[in-house]
């Protein structure tokens, strides 16, 4: 036994390629999608209760009552034009260590903007017992659809719907199962079947 | 010996002798009508099987048909959730006696990877099946020799003068 192991051979530095120009667009496009905080407060004023951009990404946040009209005014001010809905989805903050209840879920709408290649998101707060916010139907014509999916996972309730029903678990379904507290192998709804032997 | 020179002596007179199990399970055997469950990537794998380079009609199996009545072979290839394991067990009781079902590939068998609250853990739970085949997904070759499983079932079955399935009948008792 002598000493240290000789130091293994330095393996041949791998010579990265070049950056290729091709990267660069991509990047681009990550930068210009944060939007001007002074833009969104002046039109939309007290609505927003808060702004920021993490990732460069804006977020704003926003109360209940107010979204719908929020998502209109993002929609139709010609110095935003955010027409395009590409998702609502919802967070449950059950396991977060900041977590109250009456801050439970956030409802987040991330809307587009063909015209300016912007994207924002808007997030609103719903307390455990009783999460309502009001449908996005009116702004938008699709919403319906991811609102029924949210419902579906969350059981968020969606005031003014035209049509809130599950979308994608059976309608005997009985519980919201991208909430936190449920189990992910479930709570014996897969074992729950009758053999078909005991059927005929 | 050659062959032809036996072929008057079976033949001549226009007589094979067997029995009768024997013969329906010979016409059975040869003639399996698959009904092709497929949910999911192993559907795939079922279809390759069925296409001209590996050709399942090669064992007489190669009449898919899209109705569970006019079919004696259920083939489940793929994950089955729970909104789909009562579709499931409607299809297979819409099937008529005699009837077998091959479990094909990790899911359909076991569950898979897909150890979560929509997914059937096998569907054996569920429904009696007579040959499951292991894999993620079953190359081609192990459906066909599946099917050759089935074959050799259908088989025993006549030689033991079974013509119902076991389960079925002390279910019914
Ligand atoms: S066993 Fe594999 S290939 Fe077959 S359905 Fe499951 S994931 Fe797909």
């Amino acid at each position: 036994m002598s000493g240290q192991p000789a130091p293994a051979a330095k393996p041949p530095e791998k010579k990265l390629p070049p950056t290729h120009d091709a990267h660069q667009p991509s990047r681009r496009v990550l930068e210009e999608n944060a939007v001007d905080h002074e833009l969104i407060r002046s039109r939309l004023g007290d609505r927003v209760l808060g702004i920021e951009t993490a990732f460069k990404q804006t977020v704003l946040k926003a109360a209940p009552e107010h979204v719908v009209d929020v998502l209109r005014c993002l929609r139709d001010d010609p110095a935003l034009k955010f027409e395009m809905l590409t998702d609502i989805t919802a967070v449950d903050n059950m396991r977060r260590e900041d977590f109250e209840p009456a801050r439970r879920f956030t409802v987040v709408y991330v809307v587009y903007s063909v015209a300016h290649k912007k994207r924002v998101r808007v997030e609103v707060s719903v307390p455990e017992q009783d999460p309502r916010v009001p449908s996005a139907a009116p702004v938008f014509k699709g919403a319906p659809w991811i609102e029924r999916e949210v419902f579906d996972m969350f059981g968020i309730i969606f005031d003014g719907h035209p049509d809130l029903r599950r979308v994608l678990l059976p309608d005997y379904y009985e519980h919201f199962p991208l909430r936190k507290d449920y189990p992910l192998t479930g709570r014996g709804e897969r074992d729950n079947f009758v053999r078909a032997e005991e059927l005929e | 010996m050659g062959l032809e020179q036996m072929i008057p002596s079976l033949l001549g007179d226009g007589f094979i002798t067997t029995q009768v199990n024997k013969l329906i399970a010979w016409g059975r055997r040869n003639s399996i009508w698959p009904y092709p469950f497929g949910t999911a990537c192993c559907a795939i794998e079922m279809m390759a099987t069925l296409n001209s380079r590996y050709d399942l009609s090669r064992f007489g199996a190669e009449v898919i048909r899209f109705s569970p009545r006019q079919s004696d072979l259920l083939i489940v290839s793929g994950r089955v959730t729970l909104k789909m394991m009562p579709v499931l067990t409607e299809i297979y009781q819409q099937m008529g006696e005699p009837k077998w079902v091959i479990s094909m590939g990790a899911c359909a068998s076991t569950g898979g990877v897909f150890n979560t609250y929509p997914q059937v853990q096998g569907v054996d739970q569920f429904i009696p099946v007579d040959v499951y085949i292991p894999g993620c997904p079953p190359r081609p070759e192990s459906l066909i020799d599946a099917v050759l499983k089935i074959q050799q079932i259908i088989d025993g079955q006549a030689e033991r003068h079974e013509f119902t399935r076991p389960a079925a009948a002390e279910a019914k008792a």
